[in-house]
């Protein structure tokens, strides 16, 4: 029943944020969302293993992303109305009638239990995406948006197609229920030729919302236009979506005899995808186009994990949940970069530490969680994926990751470092610095403080949370 | 026996001047006689050849090779239900490369005459002729293997157009594009104008520019019954080789007859392609054979 | 009856590689649609009569005439040149449509299925592929758009071979044609110039 009067709610708060007429009513509406969705995730957390709705579940990975999901509702809400201050009010009010909508899909998309469901959701995120990169209303915005647009849609129909390839294992007679349950038990007898295709295909499509290697482009066009806060949730919790219907269906044809297959494709879409994050990084000029890249990277170390199996699985998960942590607070950061030295471009921008003391330090801490640099918590997955490779005697694959890892490590540090250091490379013209109140960054502390926190202590909930979630999965 | 070869010779006595008397027809006058192509031939025969000091011994010989060739593709056609003169098995191998050796005898005697406009025209006709030859053997090949046989006279034999719908639709395929593959073959609209006298836009009249008398003539006799050998073959596609032979007289030249009129009014009513669409517009023939292969595959049940 | 509406549809694929102006694209879309509805009507005959009305009407008015009918404005509102822009030159097109259509054949007499016609599998796959690489090979965003309802068409034709036993997967599969309207309406929002191939602003 929650559920329902959750979605509910969302679609009226959506709507009415449309209608109201000025900005508290608005941020009134926004923080009252907030709260629905933060007591969404506890009564997930209570009633774990429970089918809502016929087509919901919360099961592990479900309540593990819709946490994260949680935790960074109230961060990104908080920078949105401080990114969104200048705006009209109707401009502000589809921004976060926007971010409703997006919220709400995305938290539909997780909880989903049946194939065809998932898939309407993420259809939706795309709209509701689409809305929040045209927020600016330039040319650039106009052409990201369209870009997105129209790949997503292209994707989402491959993504359709190799659902209708599962549809075909049920053959004639049955009483077909795309419910990932039920799949489980016809799965043995499928054709795998089958099963390969309908893999390749989801990859293909979904791969859109990941940001993997086929179709990757997008994502880095969209990242890099839209609004910081928007971006923050998009390379994300967005991002999450995709991964979690690949590893839906991967988890599904993991006791089949395709398995074999799959992790070949994953590995090398997985190592593709850091191969292009590290050549264009290094040449990358706008810094949230260098973040872009990041995340880029990062769901290739995600792709390989699952490949590599083993440890891989455990170190997947726990690896999703640590970037997006550390990306949001990287996000929220380039917001007030944007205010104080009022452009994204490296060559237009340095001294920042002189500038904003605090913002750089958020930086500088964002870039030591990001690149997996010890303290980092994000290190001690990558560590168990490198074990993980080894144990297989992926050697190429190993060496090829840690190698292109060092790339993107020179990259971005020296990218970061620059800005925070330097004098900027074009003196052009100068605009004033702005000033922003240090206390905003309190936030983004919080955020990459909890990512070094686990690199020392790993509480129990959670590795049990993990742990459930990959139980399925073979050893 | 020589029943197919007769007839053909006696169609191609009509079809030019059917063609020319349908266009004339149709852009309003009156035209010249049914005949009158022949009596230009007879014109020809008449005259002296006038033979330049830098061709060779190959321009001598082209026109009598080429109209050889025509022959000798003649008769391998069947009628009715006899075989045709030379019939064994793979013989539409040897029809298919019987036409293509009369055309490179034509290219290279355009070539040896050390014209660069007959260079030009040969080149180009080079390239029209390769782009529709997988056409020509699609269509073949799935013939071949619908009836089972891969001589021209038992595959005839043994094909009836009324079937099931599959061999309906694959007639249809296969007439539409026998004859555009016949009007490509002969040079005409709108792959090349047989009436343009630019000759930076020939393609085949370019490379005969420069036979004269009795060369011309055989040139010309060649061209005639190539027209009357492709519908024939035409023909053998339609009709049913059962029916009664005195009916199939009557209906191997109203067939005829049919194929100059629609040449004669598609001619008229379209213009000529520009030169660089051509391989794109012989290369979609080849792409529509492959649907009538497609056709054939599920039709023969070997593809569902 | 099936038999010669499949047949036509293959046919207008090829056509689409070998068309050159884009109203000619938007007639052939708008037969793709026409025949598709007839393909619908004669295949579901187990499907309840409800559900097929949907089917019909939904193929028959969006894809026949109101998607055409957007298109077509969309083109003489912002005067497109009528001849389209690709990448490629058309030779090229049409040998890999034909390369398209023999790969299609022969994986779909390996894919063979007890449970689905193979010539649906085998058709859909090429209007798959002719859909692809006509957003690959083109580069006015129109021509992309039309591409991509190429590839909608294909996942139709694939959700009508288990159709009989899953209406719900055509249901649904609809509502990529939701998308496309949504595309649509970004040109007439947005006032997207269709000619817009110069969508390479975003650099690093």
């Amino acid at each position: 029943m929650i559920l329902l009067f959750f979605f509910i709610f969302s679609v009226l708060l959506s709507g009415v944020t449309l209608l109201s007429r000025k900005r508290a009513i608005t941020m009134t509406l926004t923080l009252v969302y907030a709260a629905m969705l933060i007591s969404l995730t506890v009564h997930a957390w209570i009633n774990r293993g429970s089918t809502e709705l016929v087509y919901f579940t919360y099961d592990s990975n479900a309540v593990l992303l819709l946490s994260v999901l949680a935790i960074l509702t109230l961060p990104t809400v908080y920078h949105g109305f401080i990114y969104t201050s200048e705006d009209t009010v109707k401009r502000f009010n589809i921004y976060h009638s926007g971010l409703i909508a997006l919220m709400t899909f995305m938290a539909g998309a997780y909880l989903a239990n049946t194939m065809t469901v998932l898939w309407i959701f993420v259809e939706a995120t795309t709209l509701a995406v689409a809305v929040l990169i045209y927020h600016d209303r330039t040319e650039m915005a106009l052409e990201a948006t369209w870009k997105y647009v129209f790949i997503c849609s292209t994707g989402i129909a491959l993504a359709y197609l190799g659902i209708l390839f599962l549809g075909f294992i049920y053959g004639r007679g049955d009483a077909p229920n795309l419910s990932f349950s039920s799949f489980g038990l016809v799965i043995s007898t499928a054709n795998p030729l089958y099963l390969k295709i309908a893999f390749i295909f989801v990859l293909v499509g979904f791969s859109t919302k990941m940001g993997l290697f086929p179709m990757h482009t997008v994502t880095i066009d969209a990242h890099s236009v839209a609004p910081p806060p928007v971006s923050a949730l998009i390379s994300t919790t967005l991002m999450n979506v995709g991964f979690l219907a690949i590893y839906r269906v991967y988890s599904l044809f993991s006791v089949t005899s395709v398995l074999p297959f799959m992790n070949h494709v994953l590995v090398l879409a997985g190592l593709l995808s850091i191969l292009i994050a590290a050549g264009y990084m290094l040449k990358a000029k706008h810094l949230k186009r260098m973040l872009a890249y990041s995340s880029l990277e990062n769901m290739g170390l995600v792709a390989i994990a699952i490949g590599a199996g083993g440890y891989g699985y455990y170190a997947a998960l726990l690896l999703i949940v640590l970037h997006s942590l550390a990306k949001s607070s990287l996000f929220y950061q380039m917001g007030q970069l944007s205010r104080i030295l009022h452009t994204f471009r490296l060559d237009d921008s340095g001294r920042y530490m002189k500038l904003y003391p605090a913002g750089a330090m958020v930086l500088m801490t964002g870039m030591v969680c990001i690149l997996a640099i010890p303290p980092s918590g994000m290190f001690i997955p990558e560590l168990m994926i490198f074990r993980a490779l080894v144990q297989n005697g992926q050697w190429f694959v190993l060496v090829a990751v840690v190698i292109l890892l060092s790339f993107i490590i020179y990259a971005m540090s020296t990218r970061i470092m620059h800005v925070n250091f330097s004098s900027p490379r074009k003196e052009g013209d100068v605009r004033m610095p702005g000033s922003v109140n240090p206390v905003e960054t309190v936030s983004q502390f919080i955020l990459l403080a909890i990512v070094i926190l686990i690199c020392f202590y790993q509480p129990p909930f959670l590795v049990d949370l993990i742990s459930q979630g990959t139980a399925l999965l073979p050893r | 026996m020589m029943a197919g070869f007769i007839l053909i010779a006696v169609a191609a006595l009509f079809f030019p001047g059917l063609i020319l008397r349908t266009k004339s027809v149709a852009s309003g006058r009156k035209g010249p006689g049914l005949f009158q192509p022949w009596k230009d031939i007879v014109v020809l025969f008449k005259k002296g050849s006038v033979f330049s000091d830098t061709a060779g011994l190959i321009f001598r010989i082209a026109p009598s090779v080429t109209l050889a060739t025509v022959a000798g593709a003649m008769l391998l056609l069947p009628f009715a239900e006899q075989k045709a003169v030379l019939s064994f098995e793979g013989d539409f191998i040897l029809f298919a490369y019987l036409l293509a050796l009369g055309r490179f005898f034509t290219i290279i005697a355009a070539l040896d005459t050390g014209s660069s406009f007959e260079g030009m025209g040969a080149s180009r006709e080079a390239l029209f002729s390769m782009l529709v030859e997988p056409a020509f053997f699609v269509l073949m090949a799935t013939f071949a293997m619908f009836t089972g046989y891969t001589s021209f006279s038992v595959i005839f034999n043994h094909f009836y157009i009324t079937g099931n719908d599959y061999v309906l639709i694959y007639s249809i395929i296969g007439a539409y594009l026998l004859v555009q593959i016949a009007m490509i073959e002969n040079s005409r609209l709108p792959v090349d104008d047989p009436k343009t006298h630019l000759e930076l836009t020939m393609i085949h009249e370019v490379m005969i520019l420069d036979h004269s008398g009795f060369d011309k003539a055989l040139i010309h006799i060649g061209t005639y019954l190539k027209f009357a050998l492709y519908g024939s073959l035409i023909y053998n596609l339609i009709v049913p080789a059962g029916w009664n032979v005195f009916l199939q007289t009557g209906l191997f030249f109203a067939v005829q007859a049919l194929f100059a009129v629609v040449i004669g009014f598609a001619e008229s009513f379209r213009a000529r392609n520009k030169m660089n669409k051509n391989p794109k517009f012989i290369l979609t023939l080849s792409a529509i054979s492959l649907i009538a292969f497609l056709v054939i595959l599920i039709l023969t049940e070997k593809l569902a | 009856m099936v038999n010669y509406l499949i047949v036509i549809f293959a046919i207008t694929l090829i056509y689409f590689a070998s068309a050159e102006r884009l109203s000619t694209y938007i007639r052939l879309v708008a037969l793709q649609g026409l025949l598709l509805c007839g393909i619908a009507v004669f295949e579901l005959k187990e499907v309840n009569l409800g559900n097929l009305l949907f089917i019909v009407a939904e193929t028959l008015l969006f894809k026949t005439i109101v998607l055409p009918y957007l298109l077509g404005r969309i083109i003489r509102r912002s005067g497109v040149t009528r001849v389209h822009h690709q990448a490629v030159p058309g030779f090229y097109l049409i040998l890999f449509s034909i390369i398209g259509l023999f790969i299609s054949v022969i994986l779909a007499m390996i894919l063979v299925n007890p449970f689905i016609n193979t010539i649906y599998l085998g058709i859909a796959l090429f209007t798959l592929f002719t859909g692809l690489l006509l957003i690959v090979t083109h580069k006015l965003i129109i021509s992309h758009l039309i591409g991509f309802l190429v590839v909608e068409n294909a996942v139709f034709l694939f959700s009508l071979a288990v159709g009989n036993e899953m209406p719900m997967l055509i249901n649904i599969g609809i509502l990529l044609d939701l998308f496309v309207g949504v595309l649509i309406l970004g040109f007439f929002g947005l006032r997207l110039k269709p000619h817009t191939n110069e969508l390479t602003m975003l650099k690093d």
